[in-house]
């Protein structure tokens, strides 16, 4: 009979402490993996404020040379040859030199086009108008395009 | 009465038992979507590897390696550059392609050009490039001197002494039928009131009075004369 006490009050300590066991894992690994899924949540959101970058573009009224999508003096290309838009307040010599060459023309007042090739990472672009009046003897400008292959 | 007790209680126990093996099953698909997350999270570290989000350039001052910051500095800023064992890389611009760079081989006054992402005031580095700072000037040539010197006034007034040697690559604009073209040339050909535009590589404490020309591109003043008198 004493052994049979024995055995029931073991059994009812076996049952709770199976009792005790569902409820940690029930509940106590539900708040584990819900501090988790918050950290991830925050990363995601830290994350997604990054990526948000405005674009602006400043087009100056002065008698100067404008470069088109350039901000803050540089741009980031996405590939080897950047499409250049420029626009000049006089007609004149256009001069353009960058690391991978130079280029002269004749140009009339307004906007043009030209593609650049690009080398890897700075690429130092200047631009200087030899205008034919006196009034803007030498216009200049200078910028920087950086390229970064994909493959890096 | 007893047994049924015990019985009772053997059965809530496996059920409770039963409950956090059902919950398991859960945590299983909870821990799925945490892998997921983490593998969109991997994704969108990848895509802002790919996508440019900002560049910092500017000359290494000193790097503290126990928080992992380079310090950058230029004419009127200096800048924190934070690196991340993981995904920062260095690199060398030679022969205007990249080479991997040991980090231990960059040294203060190094011109550097970082790749990476800007969160909030913390600029996080994941590309770094070593290479030679650029510099390009125009302006007039007021003097051609016998040491195969030039002393130029810039285009904003500033007096520069430009030297050349057997590395400076001259070129002359020329034209022909309204094409121009750079040809190569010597400093003998050049004259004083030609313009002039030329490259150098400039360093943390270069003189920028007197700099060693790597390029320099001549537009002879006769040439403009010529262009002014066919457009008036």
């Amino acid at each position: 009979m004493f052994m049979n006490r024995e055995k029931i009050v073991a059994i009812i300590l076996g049952a709770f402490l199976g009792i005790g066991l569902g409820f940690y894992l029930l509940f106590g690994r539900n708040l584990i993996n819900t501090s988790e899924k918050e950290d991830v949540d925050r990363q995601i959101f830290k994350t997604e404020e990054t990526t948000v970058t405005p674009q602006q573009q400043a087009v100056s009224e002065k008698a100067e040379i404008v470069v088109k999508d350039i901000k803050e003096g540089r741009v980031i290309s996405s590939s080897d040859k950047y499409p250049l838009r420029v626009q000049i307040p006089v007609d004149g010599l256009v001069v353009v030199r960058y690391p991978l060459g130079e280029k002269a023309f004749f140009q009339k007042k307004g906007e043009f086009e030209m593609d650049l090739e690009l080398k890897a990472v700075e690429n130092r672009v200047k631009i200087v108008l030899y205008t034919m009046n006196s009034t803007f003897s030498v216009l200049h400008k200078e910028f920087d395009i950086y390229y970064f292959p994909e493959d890096l | 009465m007893r047994r049924i007790s015990i019985i009772f209680l053997l059965i809530l126990s496996l059920f409770f038992t039963g409950l956090s093996f059902a919950q398991n099953d859960t945590n299983g698909v909870d821990e799925q979507k945490v892998e997921e997350i983490k593998k969109r999270i991997s994704s969108k570290v990848s895509s802002l590897k790919l996508d440019a989000i900002d560049v910092q350039t500017g000359y290494l001052e000193e790097v503290d390696q126990d928080k992992g910051i380079l310090k950058l500095k230029d004419d009127d800023f200096t800048a924190d550059i934070y690196l991340d064992g993981e995904i920062t890389n260095f690199y060398e611009i030679k022969k205007n392609s990249p080479a991997s760079l040991p980090q231990e081989e960059i040294q203060p006054g190094d011109y550097l050009v970082v790749y990476g992402n800007k969160i909030e005031d913390k600029f996080q580095a994941v590309n770094i490039f070593r290479q030679d700072r650029e510099e390009v000037i125009s302006g007039t040539v007021m003097e051609v001197r016998d040491d195969d010197s030039l002393l130029v006034i810039d285009d904003i007034g500033e007096q520069i002494i430009v030297r050349t040697g057997r590395r400076t690559g001259m070129l002359i604009l020329q034209e022909d039928e309204g094409e121009f073209e750079f040809v190569k040339t010597r400093f003998s050909k050049i004259k004083e009131n030609d313009k002039i535009i030329f490259s150098f590589f400039a360093t943390a404490e270069a003189d920028l009075q007197d700099v060693f020309s790597q390029e320099l591109l001549l537009i002879p003043q006769e040439l403009l004369e010529k262009l002014r008198a066919d457009q008036s």
